[in-house]
């Protein structure tokens, strides 16, 4: 095998190698966070009831509605059970003009015993939205939700009264909703009476409960032309008695908006807001039956294992730098980053054909400068090149070697960097001594360099490699200081597998550097001249 | 090229087409291919250079004294004894650098080429210098040559300004593939180092006549001093000169490399160095570029690059 089909190789055996790592990481990765995030609960309802007529001749039929999948609610599972063997559990079709599902308990039979129906519902809450539920909706009738109903009394006048009351300089259709909203928030529970259900008197009255403030709110949008319709659900917590809770939502810009105004929401609702119903204002309906008594429970369920696998110490875990304490992230980060200056470095010089002092001077330049914060590198660059300058002039006449003359200069450059950082601190005292280390060293370096190639190349080659350097250590800096990528490389450092593969790419270009174009372009010209 | 604005630049493809060798490929196809990187102390190092070049009769300056130790720097004047004229040069220095000719000297105080005075403590300095690395590749410890001076031919005298000229031959598996000579300017400071604004000549492989030239990567026709024609004329002893570096170029092994070469008025064509990494601004001397040439000799049989047989491929590889 030759070396060029070698590389190639190599090359797919890094990418395939890095797209595995990357892939299997990732996919562990999303794991480990929904561990951390998500949290699985069980929601139970029992039901306890009696036939209407102990007779049997009608069917009697209890329902609960099943939680919708959200784009933060997935149901897992449902599981049903009765004391009585004859009651058939079956889960309905959704209800095409709701999307309401229900679990139906049925029977035909005649029966004198009191009948007892389970559900379990077990649920996953994830603040990652799932994208694959849609976020528009249809709406299909316009005039459906708008219609006065029993408990919407749209046509009432006192109703229509309020809805007057509605200010003027209310442009936008969301500016109205706001209004509403608050209005229908101010209706308060609080008192001793028993707060009533009914819209109208918590319209009028501004005292009612929960359900009259979303039948409230869904009534005033009817009357001001919103299609609004009402959700029954449960807000999840553990619990052994837990009420469902009813809230409003508003069509508006193609999908269903929900507006909590018992619980001051609106736009958008808590993760923990689980829909089961709409258009109704219970979690269950119920057909020749009597003596009905529903009861909801919520239970946390304990987390995923892999949570509990985090706090057992793993070799595994070493491929894991995230966890590494934060403290440590920045340096991680940086070092992470510089193979993506070397990579910048390789293309400018082989590629572009820009020529620097020294291969990675320039990465270090910039690593200096992001260890210092930008404006004391700038104070240290000046600094060091003024001392060196003056003092590379002044050594030239004492005839030293070079070693000793490069560290006098580093000497001279310390003793202005201790002094300048003691100033600084004079003036202000919150400055870390420890920034200062780098810059100096390599810049001290650089100086050298620049001296030996001025002397010796000339004064315009050695100006070129110094604006060249500069540009590259620019260039650098700020691919270091890309705290996005960072992040990125921290959580995923197999992402340099393309790097090498890029490097190895880089390695085999045979072509014309850029600067190429130009320095050869005579060549070109007297080729046409001689055709 | 004359009436015609210059062009900013060449797209990839007629750099292709003129046969252009850019960097890259120059490394990877050429460098890395066949030059073996053990080998490279014998080009990188001048005194195994020149110890090749005595062993198979290659001429070159008489060393005078390789210096190795700083405790030699004190036996320096003893060395020298009455010598007026002498060159020191690091055994690993690259393109031309730390190199001091010393033309005359008045007593203590020594006059280089160019006609600066330095005193005997200064020449230590800078003999120092050079021991301790600092003008060699990579920053190692060194060691100086002295070594003869060599007399400028005639011949060459008419278009140096300030210093000596040389001639580059660069040869592709020990076959001569393209030369070029290149004389120092008032800019390169009496260097004759294309970086530094020297300016060079196209050498026709067959006959030895100069023609085109470069200088700053533009082609010229002149010397940007003199305004001498620098094309028209004929190195003394082409083909001793050739013979030399095709010699050479056999006893270092290495597949790509360039031989720079003085010619001395009474020696003739002396080696100076041997270069692993050759430019490429040659090309433009010439107004043609190397690869149809090393691509020719790819395809030949390897006995018609060996030995006498070799100078057969030198009309075919200019064209004739």
């Amino acid at each position: 095998m030759n070396d060029r089909s070698l590389s190639t190789l190599t090359i797919f055996g890094f990418v395939i190698l890095g797209t595995i790592c990357l892939g299997l990481r990732s996919r562990s990765i999303e794991r480990d966070e929904a561990a951390r995030e998500d949290s699985t609960w069980e929601l139970t309802c029992d039901a306890h009831f009696e036939a209407l007529n102990a007779k049997g001749d009608q069917e009697i039929q209890v329902r609960f509605a099943v939680p919708f999948d959200t784009r933060h609610c997935r149901l897992l599972h449902e599981d049903s059970f009765t004391s009585n063997p004859n009651l058939n559990a079956k889960l309905l079709r959704p209800n095409p003009a709701t999307g309401n599902r229900m679990l139906s308990f049925s029977t035909r039979q005649a029966a004198t015993a009191p009948f007892d129906a389970h559900a379990k519902f077990v649920l996953r809450l994830s603040p990652r939205p799932n994208s694959s539920q849609p976020n528009l909706e249809s709406l299909g009738s316009r005039d459906r939700f708008l219609r006065p109903e029993l408990d919407l009394p749209t046509a009432e006048p006192s109703v229509r009264q309020i809805a007057q009351l509605l200010p003027a300089d209310r442009q936008t259709d969301f500016d109205r909703l706001q209004w509403v909203f608050n209005y229908c928030s101010e209706i308060d529970s609080g008192g001793n009476a028993q707060p009533s259900d009914d819209a109208q008197i918590a319209l009028t009255t501004k005292h009612g409960s929960a359900k009259a403030q979303a039948r409230a709110m869904v009534t005033l949008c009817r009357v001001l032309g919103f299609p609004a319709r009402l959700v029954t659900g449960f807000i999840i917590r553990q619990g052994a008695n837990i009420q469902p809770h009813v809230w409003a939502e508003v069509f508006q810009n193609q999908e269903w908006v929900p507006f909590d105004p018992a619980n001051g929401y609106s736009l958008n609702l808590p993760l923990n807001y689980v829909p089961v119903r709409r258009d109704a204002t219970q979690a269950h309906s119920s057909q020749n039956v009597t003596g009905l008594t529903m009861r909801y429970s919520i239970k946390r369920l304990p987390p995923d294992t892999r949570l509990a696998q985090a706090e057992v110490h793993h070799p595994l875990q070493i491929l894991s730098l995230t966890r590494l304490p934060l403290k440590m992230h920045n340096v991680m980060k940086i070092l992470l980053l510089l193979p993506f200056a070397a990579l910048i470095t390789t293309i400018i010089r082989n590629v572009v054909g820009v020529g620097t002092f020294g291969t990675f001077s320039p990465a270090l330049l910039a690593m200096s400068f992001i260890y210092a914060d930008w404006k004391t590198g700038l104070a240290i660059l000046l600094m060091v090149i003024m001392v060196g300058l003056i003092g590379r002039a002044s050594l030239e006449r004492l005839r030293l070697l070079t070693v000793p003359r490069l560290s006098i200069i580093l000497t001279g450059v310390v003793l202005c960097v201790v002094f300048g950082v003691s100033t600084l601190h004079y003036m202000v005292p919150a400055i870390s001594a420890e920034v200062v280390l780098l810059p100096m060293i390599i810049l001290t370096n650089l100086i050298e360099r620049f001296h030996v190639s001025a002397d010796e190349d000339g004064i315009a080659y050695t100006v070129k490699l110094a604006v060249g350097t500069l540009f590259v250590a620019l260039l650098c800096y700020l691919v270091l200081m890309a705290d996005r990528v960072g992040n990125f490389v921290l959580t995923y450092p197999e992402a340099h597998f393309f790097t090498i593969a890029v490097f190895i790419m880089l390695g085999r270009y045979a072509g014309y550097r850029l600067t190429e174009l130009w320095r050869f372009r005579d060549l070109v010209d007297s080729g046409e001249a001689a055709r | 090229m004359i009436g015609k604005p210059r062009r900013l630049i060449a797209w990839p493809h007629e750099l292709e087409e003129a046969g252009v060798l850019g960097i890259n490929q120059r490394n990877l196809a050429f460098i890395q291919a066949s030059n073996p990187r053990a080998l490279y102390p014998r080009v990188d190092n001048k005194t195994i250079t020149k110890e090749i070049c005595h062993a198979h009769g290659i001429p070159v300056p008489e060393t005078y004294a390789v210096i190795r130790r700083y405790g030699d720097l004190r036996r320096f004047s003893q060395i020298i004894g009455n010598r007026s004229e002498f060159v020191i040069k690091p055994a690993s220095g690259a393109a031309g650098r730390g190199i001091v000719v010393i033309a005359s000297r008045k007593g203590k105080v020594y006059v280089t080429s160019s006609g600066r005075e330095i005193n005997e403590s200064e020449l230590d300095y800078h003999l120092s210098t050079i021991l301790s690395g600092l003008y060699s590749l990579g920053g190692q410890v060194d060691c100086a040559i002295v070594e003869q001076r060599i007399i400028m031919h005639p011949i060459m005298s008419r278009i140096a300004v300030g210093g000596t000229p040389d001639v580059r031959v660069i040869l592709y598996k020990s076959v001569p593939v393209m030369a070029m000579v290149r004389l120092p300017t008032t800019l390169s400071e009496g260097r004759a180092n294309l970086h530094q604004g020297a300016v060079a000549a196209a050498v026709h492989l067959v006959t030895g006549r100069t023609f085109g030239g470069v200088c700053q990567n533009q082609a010229v026709e002149r010397h940007p001093d003199t305004g001498e024609q620098i094309g028209g004329w004929e190195i003394p002893g082409w083909r001793a000169l050739l013979g030399a570096a095709m010699k050479l170029s056999d006893a270092l092994e290495l597949g790509y490399i360039g031989v720079d070469f003085v010619i001395d008025a009474k020696l003739g064509a002396v080696v100076l160095e041997a270069n692993a990494r050759p430019g490429l601004a040659i090309q433009v001397a010439h107004r043609t570029g190397l690869l149809p040439r090393l691509k020719l000799i790819d395809s030949l049989p390897p006995q018609a690059i060996k030995g006498e047989t070799r100078w057969e491929i030198l009309p075919r590889l200019v064209g004739e």
